[in-house]
């Protein structure tokens, strides 16, 4: 049997709960500034989830209390597969839009309206870490409101979407935290309202850390709204929303589209979930754990070591697993051992005294995670970080080259909102496992369940996505290799034309060969979701960024790639900015008012969308492609009784009990 | 011969010591780190050979919240059975355990783990339940049996519904586990198995015991088993 390595993450849980980030958040001030801070009147968030992605738009009232007009720069966290797409200010009466540029025009523009005085802004993209938005002027003792949009795919894994608004920094740009002091405060109103239309019945839906201070109304089977109100808030916890899917889905294939003209090509968004028998593994493995406990993990450690003590109480006898912890260097903590109850809580205890100090190493602590395994074992590699790699290797293709010829499964997880993700995208993609972020808000727990239903379960391997019938093109994501359980394969691409088509999915398991097929038809017309194109446009940069990280794509040809799409599809990426002027401005200066008809294009679609019910885009409906369920969260399983459930039960008991005492009392009266 | 030992008032007052005993097990496996792992429905520890979680599974829990009504409604059940039959009790305990395991090994294989007391409080609750109804019965009061009859058919109801729908019936909220209406359902089933087996052993040993005192020489005999009751 062929050997694998797998690494499995158990301290994810234990990191997130207390982290300690450097700010949140906020407006920016230089360290040092004589000026007051810009204050956050208010902020307010909607977000709409339907048709598999996300729509945030951040509206917020900034106000300068200095006496002199000032610039407000303000740093938010990037979410996953963001493209920012709209920006907008209000300067009085006059409403001015965005329109992305290449970075360094945008830029020069930006400045050059701000020497003259003239109201402008600037959205910017610094990396994985962090979106920045320039304001200028905010005038004296006067407010100036500022709004930004986003959209995002969403991915359900096991049955369970998930959704966060990141506001809690990392702490790991150490560079912006010895230049800025950040004003994460809400002097006013902080409110966010949050819409799910799922087209899948919905069963649970859950916000943790906010269940008290958040009202959910269920509105149908899978429409609910959530809405949360604070006043004088601090900007520095993330909003995780949960919705879990009804048991028993069937797997399937969903497709939307969107065409607005015959003489263009369509693009597409494709959702393929198997419904696939993939057993438990029933031999035993080896598990390598690689604890990230660098200076910035301080106040994360004791709820790692929760986090592995879950996870390695999970673990068989049959099972062995090994503990390397790394900082500036790795070293091994804890040997192989095999999984018994007494070598699990000794582990623990290592685990328990690790102290937090120096820089990340990480190329260290994989190296030393590799340097033992034993090849006729199947082995997994479980990887937990909140941070950038800043000691060592640091190069992306130097991890790849270490990762990529090696039979083994990283299985990463970011703890917070400035974790390196293209560089463990590249890791993921390397070494065909996956990687998952984890907010320091989130529910441990679950996200654990959600990695150890993929670990112990056999995965679909060599899975391929074929579209024939129909010429498409720059398709995304469609070569993951291996599919785990509970995890969707999401493919975008360009059609040429509306016609009959075949979608199969070839995979092996367990060494047989299957495949997975229906029919459906592109449309010729189809202008419900025009979100789609700039879902496509990130996922096809987000491609181009990891093939460049890999070293399979020149950096020059990458990121003119990038650039280029960005100003195609009007996103926001490491190459492009958003600059903000008024419409005399963008007249004068020539530029070409693309974003402009594009919003306005997807907020017709978002009011007509906003009337109706969820759309079932299932396309295999008539021709299942699966014979199974969707697998769900069915790892753990608990008989539990509700509040009400428990009060009407006793409540008639009692009553009936109370009720015969009396009559008793009252036959023994009777009988005297 | 009513069919449950019914009761002087010292066997009436017997202190509930085995559910508070399995009481602690459950606030044991919840309070010390690793003990809950270890006693936890597992399919892959269970195939491995560790049978014991087929009944220790149900005295783990996910939260807080999970364990503070099962155990709630496991505490008060149990003191109001054991207090009338602890033979009873504990008969209605490990056959709902082992039945509840034994269907969601075989009707859930994708469930690779399983906590709660909720199952076993279920089979509890068609117990208490039908002592309240018994009672209703010899006192010649019918109406007594109302309040215990709906909850069982309410309980029954909701359980049915949601194994049916997947969906829980009052809001449920967790994202760390799934609720197994199954389980809920099986106790039930196991709780109306074991009363009604319960009364048929009681019905016979009564006509036995009749029986043996209306034949010759069985004065002694009869002495001895009324004194075991």
């Amino acid at each position: 049997m062929k050997t694998r390595t797998h690494l499995v993450s158990a301290t994810l849980s234990a990191l997130l709960l207390t982290g300690a980030s450097a700010f949140a958040a906020g407006t920016l001030t230089p360290i040092g500034s004589v000026q007051a801070p810009i204050q956050i009147r208010d902020h307010q968030v909607e977000i709409v989830i339907n048709n598999g992605f996300a729509r945030t738009e951040v509206s917020q009232t900034f106000f300068n209390p200095n006496t002199q007009d000032l610039e407000a720069v303000y740093a938010f966290p990037v979410p996953k597969s963001a493209s920012l797409s709209e920006m907008t200010i209000w300067a009085g009466e006059r409403e001015l839009n965005g329109e992305v540029l290449p970075k360094d025009k945008a830029r020069q523009v930006y400045e050059e309206e701000k020497s003259k005085g003239n109201d402008t802004g600037l959205a910017s993209k610094e990396a994985y870490e962090t979106f920045e938005f320039c304001v200028s002027p905010v005038r004296a003792q006067s407010e100036t409101r500022v709004r930004f949009v986003y959209y995002q795919p969403l991915q359900i894994d096991t049955g369970v979407g998930r959704y966060v608004y990141p506001l809690e920094d990392g702490g790991t740009d150490e560079a912006a935290t010895s230049f800025w002091t950040s004003n994460p405060r809400v002097e006013g109103n902080l409110s966010i309202r949050l819409e799910l239309k799922s087209a899948a019945p919905v069963a649970d839906v859950r916000v943790p850390g906010f269940e008290n201070a958040s009202v959910v109304d269920r509105i149908g089977d899978g429409h609910y709204r959530v809405q949360l109100d604070r006043t004088s808030a601090t900007l520095d916890r993330d909003f995780v929303f949960y919705y879990r899917l009804q048991d028993g889905l069937p797997g399937r294939i969903e497709l939307v589209p969107y065409r607005a003209a015959t003489d263009k090509p369509g693009t597409f968004m494709m959702v393929v979930t198997p419904g696939a028998d993939l057993q438990p593994l029933t031999q035993g493995a080896d598990y390598v754990y690689v604890l990230d406990v660098s200076g910035s993990m301080q106040g994360k450690l004791a709820t790692l070591a929760r986090g592995v003590a879950r996870v390695l109480g999970d673990m068989q006898p049959r099972d062995r697993f090994r503990v390397v912890s790394f900082s500036d260097h790795a070293r091994e903590i804890v040997p192989w051992t095999s999984a018994t109850p007494e070598a699990i809580q000794r582990a623990i205890a290592r685990v328990e005294d690790l102290n937090a100090k120096s820089g990340t190493n990480l190329f260290a602590g994989i190296a030393e995670a590799l340097g033992d395994i034993d090849a006729d074992r199947t082995t997994s590699i479980v990887l937990v970080t909140d941070g950038v790699t800043n000691t060592g290797i640091v190069d992306p293709k130097a991890f790849a080259k270490l990762l990529r010829h090696q039979d083994i499964r990283v299985f990463g997880f970011l703890i917070g909102n400035n974790a390196n993700w293209p560089l463990m995208r590249v890791v993921a993609e390397a070494s065909g496992g996956f990687y998952a972020g984890v907010s320091n808000a989130d529910d441990i727990l679950g996200q654990i369940l959600l990695a150890k239903s993929k670990i112990t379960y056999e995965a679909m391997h060599d899975a391929s996505l074929t579209i024939s019938g129909v010429r498409v093109t720059e398709t995304t994501g469609d070569y993951p290799g291996k599919l785990y359980r509970g995890q969707q394969l999401v493919v975008f691409g360009h059609y040429e034309k509306a016609g009959p088509a075949r979608v199969s999915l070839r995979t092996r398991i367990t060494g047989e060969e299957k495949v997975y097929s229906t029919t459906f038809d592109f449309p010729e017309i189809d202008t419900k979701n025009p979100e789609i194109e700039r879902l496509w446009a990130m996922s096809f940069v987000e491609q181009v960024e990891t093939a460049r990280d890999m070293g399979d794509v020149d950096p020059t040809q990458g990121n003119e790639v990038i650039r280029d799409i960005g100003v195609a599809y009007q996103i926001v990426t490491d190459e492009t900015a958003m600059v903000v002027l008024d419409d005399a401005a963008f007249a004068e200066r020539g530029i070409e008012r693309l974003n402009q008809q594009r919003a306005a294009t997807e907020r017709q679609a978002q009011a007509v969308r906003a009337t109706q019910p969820a759309r079932d885009a299932r396309i295999d409906a008539q021709q299942p492609a699966f014979n199974q369920p969707a697998p769900h969260l069915g790892g753990g399983g608990g008989g539990a009784l509700d509040a009400t459930t428990v009060v009407l039960m006793l409540g008639a008991l009692f009553g009936s009990s109370l009720w015969m005492r009396m009559v008793r009392k009252e036959n023994r009266h009777e009988s005297r | 011969m009513a069919p449950f030992h019914m009761k002087s008032p010292a066997s009436r007052r017997r202190l509930p010591a085995l559910t508070a005993s399995l009481g602690c097990l459950a606030v044991a496996a919840w309070a010390i780190p690793g003990l809950a792992d270890l006693v936890t429905y597992s399919r892959d520890a269970i195939a491995g050979g560790e049978v014991w979680r087929f009944f220790s599974g149900h005295f783990a829990h996910w939260t807080l919240g999970h364990i503070a009504w099962d155990l709630a409604v496991f505490c008060v059940l149990g003191a109001v059975l054991e207090s009338r039959s602890r033979l009873l009790f504990v008969n209605v305990c490990g056959l709902s355990a082992a039945a509840i395991s034994i269907v969601l090994w075989l009707a859930q294989p994708d469930l690779a783990t399983y906590r709660g007391l909720s199952g076993i409080d279920s089979a509890l609750f068609v117990a208490a339940a039908s002592v309240l109804l018994q009672e209703a019965h010899l006192a010649d009061r019918p109406a007594g049996a109302l309040g215990p009859l709906t909850a069982v058919i309410g309980l029954t109801a909701k359980s049915v519904y949601e194994l049916a729908t997947g969906h829980t019936l009052f809001v449920a909220s967790e994202s760390a586990f799934v609720p197994v209406p199954l389980a809920h359902v099986t106790g039930i089933a196991t709780g109306v198995i074991v009363v009604a087996g319960w009364l048929a052993w009681k019905r016979y040993s009564g006509v036995r015991a009749a029986a043996i005192a209306t034949s010759p020489g069985s004065t002694a005999i009869a002495t001895s088993l009324s004194s075991t009751r």
